[in-house]
């Protein structure tokens, strides 16, 4: 194993941080009992989460990508064991079967998973040249399928769908024929019609429909985009002030610490607030591409440019649906929704955009 | 094997390095679109529409609750609760927190088992209602249906069960009347009136109706904060504060108005117990009564019916609604007018040989045989028919007529009551207008002794008896204490010494031997009292429904606590079923006052 330089990119790890920060607020407001303390509960939880995230960024980044891309299949077959294996042992929680369970702790295998299928997607295509013939996309398109897949069937279609923005992007950086393009344009027409009727189900179906009129099904999926909205937009320019969001401290908000974390953050902060952290993410996100773009090799611009995909896909998902723009998908949003796993697994697939960093100015 | 990415010879392709950095840039610019594309949606909503959804999240915070006040409860002249309020529990809708409230309200009659007709006319009553108001669906319901619509709650958030006040009545049907009931507020009052909120009670009679406004308060509005499932929280302001019902004080005495309705027992007719000194109503009763604690529940249709269509109207109030034919009693007025009038001389007796003709008509006195030669205090004693046919024809109408109306007679005694009768004194312009016929002199015969067409109602001879008592005043009756009637008792100018003669005449009534009233003496006291006998006309031959029987007086003859009329419906003569009645009730009052140095003595307000 070989060190990476030990430049840490200082930046990505402050925008991670500063954002983690936000929410840890965020959460502690949102879960605020007027009996307790701050920092019991979610929100101290939260921080020791991102304690954590820090360590691993560390560690992670301080290895070579390179290593990292070496034990690809290793890290690839592992997890999709234990996505298998969770199918199998896991109990249904909120009806999805995607936590192993020791003990206290929850774990979300595919979170860490989101890092690695970019880790692996890079890998392999880090040695290919030209654009992608079919052969090529087809192994690209299994190597991201096969966990979406085994994701999809837990039920979690929420995360099963970041990994669509991941396999767009790189696509895209690999260039396709045109050929290839249009097949893959016809098999998606063809497979839109099917997974409405087949793959989805109706409550699925319902926050899709709800997106085009919230006010359909008030009382049900539409209810949580209303209050949603109600929130956001009743904070205004500046916000309420942190605790008093009356849309969050009255339980209006749905799933207000994890999901709908946002709708909080917009109530309590406005504009001003929300603003802010959009502009860090995207700070973050730029970043990454830039990584992208200075990258030593292919290995290290598919890399970066696949995490800045998929967290890119998080992001946007998760804020088209707390503003009601997109479909009710349960999707997080990284490092400012409650949440270990996906905290520390942001902060795994970002060290390995930092280790890209570090590397840079090796053998350039 | 391992493979390593950096062992590889370092081989670039400028031309493809060149189009991933475009590509890179493309999706660089791809993000940045995305970002401003969300702040543009944030500014939609934040910015462009903050205000808007504002008002909106305010809306799902706070909620407009009326509060209801609690009605003032009533008690005695002794202190003693004679109206209280119990819990009942209510079930409310409050369409702010509800969809469609009809979905809401055929979904609560399925959960509860009522008929779904009923609540959607109450939802239809509360039509024009803002929104903001509750909406009552249900009275009175049991414990176990607060408990299965407790559990339903997360289905129906909008049905409330709220704890509310109600009337009880511990005295029931023996001041039925006089205290009266409430109901429900009807479609129209609610659109005319704005103080009344939908399920509001009103007082409908008796005194609840007489101090309605005082007694039922006013409501207070509060805005509080709900949580999403509609659980307050906190007060957020106090719009506007609840003002409860005022508590009252009577100058009715509870344990009389028992022994009022004990002694009637079941009786049809009306007892009036009045304090002479100042006209506070002491007791007021009418039978048959009801119970006024079946219009504080869940009252059926039928039981409703059945009380309003009944043939002996127990719904009716006979103290100040009855009118009756004096009868006898009235001979109290003529003694009055004969002596203010010197149409006797002094010390004049007259000759009652059984009959005498009059006008030409031959007229009886209710003794066969005659009573002699009698004097006034004794025509009164043995009320003699002959005496008063006399002083009647030397009166003549106009004189009697005026007297009645000066003793209170013909016109509303004020009293609090809805409904009062104002009785009839005739005189020849009344006829005249009334009939487009001349007044016959034959007809002053008849009213002389309290027949024909003049009527009165039991409260307007407790005042009569009460100006005999209390020295020539008119009194005006009223309930409430602290509070005189509606007009100072009015001085009537009766000399004493007239007074002095037709006191001794009703003294004697009870207290000699031969009085018609001896059946009300009550050992100890001395009591005054005339009796009397309304002829009831009958119908038909084959049921005659039996005359009414009159008492009225004062007592203690000496210091008059109290003055009444009481009259027994279809009973017979006055003196041997009215006047029980009044023994009974003054046994148990002077055995109540006994043990007290002062008599309860209810101040007149005011002068």
């Amino acid at each position: 194993m070989t060190l990476a330089p030990t430049r840490v990119d200082v930046g990505t790890l402050l925008l991670l941080v500063a954002l983690g920060l936000i929410g840890v607020l965020a959460v502690a407001s949102a879960t605020h009992d007027p009996g307790r303390a701050w920092f019991v509960g979610a929100a101290g939880k939260q921080l020791a989460f991102l304690a954590l995230g820090v360590l691993v960024y560390y560690v992670v980044q301080r290895v070579d990508y390179h290593d990292w891309a070496g034990a690809w299949v290793l890290l690839y077959l592992g997890g999709l064991l234990l996505l298998g294996a969770l199918l199998l042992v896991a109990r249904p929680i909120a009806g999805a079967r995607s936590w192993f369970e020791l003990g206290p702790v929850r774990l979300q295998p595919s979170e860490p998973m989101k890092a690695v299928v970019c880790l692996s997607v890079a890998s392999f295509l880090g040695e290919v040249t030209g654009k992608l013939d079919f052969s090529r996309l087809l192994k690209v398109g299994a190597l991201v399928g096969l966990p979406v897949l085994l994701v999809a069937i837990q039920p979690d279609l929420g995360t099963a769908i970041t990994f669509i923005p991941l396999f767009v992007a790189i696509v895209w950086l690999a260039g396709i024929r045109p050929r290839v393009l249009v097949s893959l344009a016809v098999v998606a027409a063809l497979a839109a019609p099917v997974a409405w009727f087949v793959v989805l189900q109706p409550y699925q179906k319902d926050r899709i429909r709800t997106v085009f009129d919230p006010s359909r099904d008030p009382s049900g999926t539409g209810y949580q985009v209303i209050q949603s909205r109600i929130a956001i937009g009743s904070g205004g320019p500046v916000g309420k002030g942190l605790l008093h969001g009356s849309q969050s401290r009255l339980d209006f908000l749905p799933a207000q610490e994890t999901d709908f974390v946002l709708a909080v953050l917009a109530e309590e902060t406005g504009f001003v607030g929300v603003t802010l952290v959009l502009a860090l993410y995207a700070a973050l996100l730029l970043r990454a591409i830039g990584t992208a773009s200075v990258a030593q090799d292919h290995l290290g611009m598919f890399l970066a440019l696949g995490v800045a995909a998929l967290w890119a896909g998080q992001i946007f998902i998760n804020a088209g649906m707390v503003t009601g723009v997109l479909p009710t998908i349960g999707v997080p949003l990284p490092v400012l929704s409650y949440g270990g796993s996906s905290t520390v697994a942001t902060f795994l697939a970002f060290g390995l955009v930092g280790s890209v960093r570090s590397g840079r100015f090796v053998n350039a | 094997m391992r493979f390593d990415y950096r062992d590889m010879k370092p081989y670039r392709d400028y031309q493809r390095d060149r189009m991933l950095v475009f590509r890179l840039g493309v999706v660089r610019v791809a993000l940045i679109v995305g970002f401003f594309l969300f702040v543009a949606v944030f500014w939609y909503l934040q910015i462009a529409h903050g205000r808007e959804y504002r008002r909106q999240a305010e809306e799902n915070r706070l909620r407009r609750r009326v509060e209801r006040p609690v009605r003032g409860v009533i008690r005695d002249v002794v202190g003693r609760i004679v109206v209280t309020n119990r819990p009942s529990f209510n079930v409310y809708l409050d369409r702010q927190r509800s969809g469609d409230p009809a979905h809401d309200v055929l979904r609560l009659a399925e959960l509860v088992d009522v008929a779904p007709e009923a609540l959607l006319e109450q939802l239809e009553k509360a039509r024009h209602v803002p929104k903001f108001l509750p909406i009552p669906l249900e009275h009175d319901v049991g414990l176990e249906t607060v408990a299965r619509l407790g559990a339903l709650r997360p289905e129906l958030p909008s049905v409330d069960v709220v704890v509310d006040a109600r009337r009880f009545y511990p005295l029931g049907s023996a001041a039925a009347h006089v205290i009266g009931y409430l109901s429900e507020v009807t479609v129209d009052e609610l659109r005319r009136r704005e103080d009344l909120l939908p399920g509001d009670r009103v007082g409908r009679t008796g005194v609840e109706a007489a101090f309605d406004v005082d007694l039922r308060g006013r409501p207070g509005l509060v805005l509080e904060e709900v949580n999403a499932r509609g659980r307050p929280l906190q007060t957020v302001t106090t719009v506007r504060p609840t003002h409860h019902g005022r508590p009252m004080r009577l100058t009715l005495d509870g344990a009389m108005q028992q022994d009022v309705e004990r002694a009637f027992g079941g009786r049809g007719g009306a007892a009036v117990f009045i304090d002479p000194r100042n006209g506070a109503i002491r007791a007021l009763y009418s039978g048959p009564s009801f119970d006024p604690n079946i219009f504080s529940s869940r009252m059926s249709r039928e039981t409703w019916l059945s009380l309003l269509e009944d043939p002996e109207r127990p719904l009716q109030n006979r103290a100040v609604a009855g009118t009756y034919s004096p009868g006898s009693t009235f001979k109290i007025v003529m003694a009055v007018a004969a002596l203010e009038s010197g149409v006797l001389a002094p010390g004049e007796r007259i000759f009652c040989g059984g009959a005498a003709r009059f006008h030409g008509q031959l007229r009886r006195c209710h003794r066969r045989s005659g009573h002699g030669s009698v004097g006034l205090e004794e025509a009164i004693t043995r009320s003699c028919n002959v005496f008063f046919y006399t002083v009647g024809q030397r009166l003549g109408i106009e004189r009697i007529a005026d007297w009645a109306s000066r003793l209170g007679l013909g016109t509303r005694t004020g009293a609090p009551f809805d409904g009062e009768a104002s009785g009839l004194v005739p005189t020849a312009e009344w006829k005249r207008r009334q009939r487009g016929e001349p007044w016959y002199p034959g007809e002053t015969i008849s009213v002389a002794i309290g027949q024909g067409p003049v009527m009165v109602t039991p409260l307007q001879m407790a005042v009569v008896a009460a100006a005999i008592a209390n020295g020539g005043y008119r009194v005006s009756p009223f309930l409430r204490e602290r509070q005189s009637g509606p007009r100072a008792p009015q001085r009537l100018s009766i000399s004493d010494s007239s007074l002095q003669r037709v006191r001794r005449g009703m003294i004697d009534v009870v207290e000699s031997d031969r009085g018609t009233a001896r059946r009300a003496r009550v050992r100890g006291r001395t009591l005054a009292g005339k009796t009397g006998t309304a002829q009831v006309v009958a119908l038909s031959a084959a049921r005659d429904p039996g005359d009414h029987a009159w008492f009225i007086g004062f007592g203690p003859a000496e210091a008059p606590e109290l003055a009444w009329a009481v009259i027994v419906e279809n009973a017979g003569h006055g003196g041997a079923e009215a006047a029980p009645v009044v023994q009974s009730v003054l046994k148990s009052y002077f055995e109540r006052t006994a043990g007290r140095s002062e008599t309860l003595i209810v101040k007149r307000g005011g002068q």
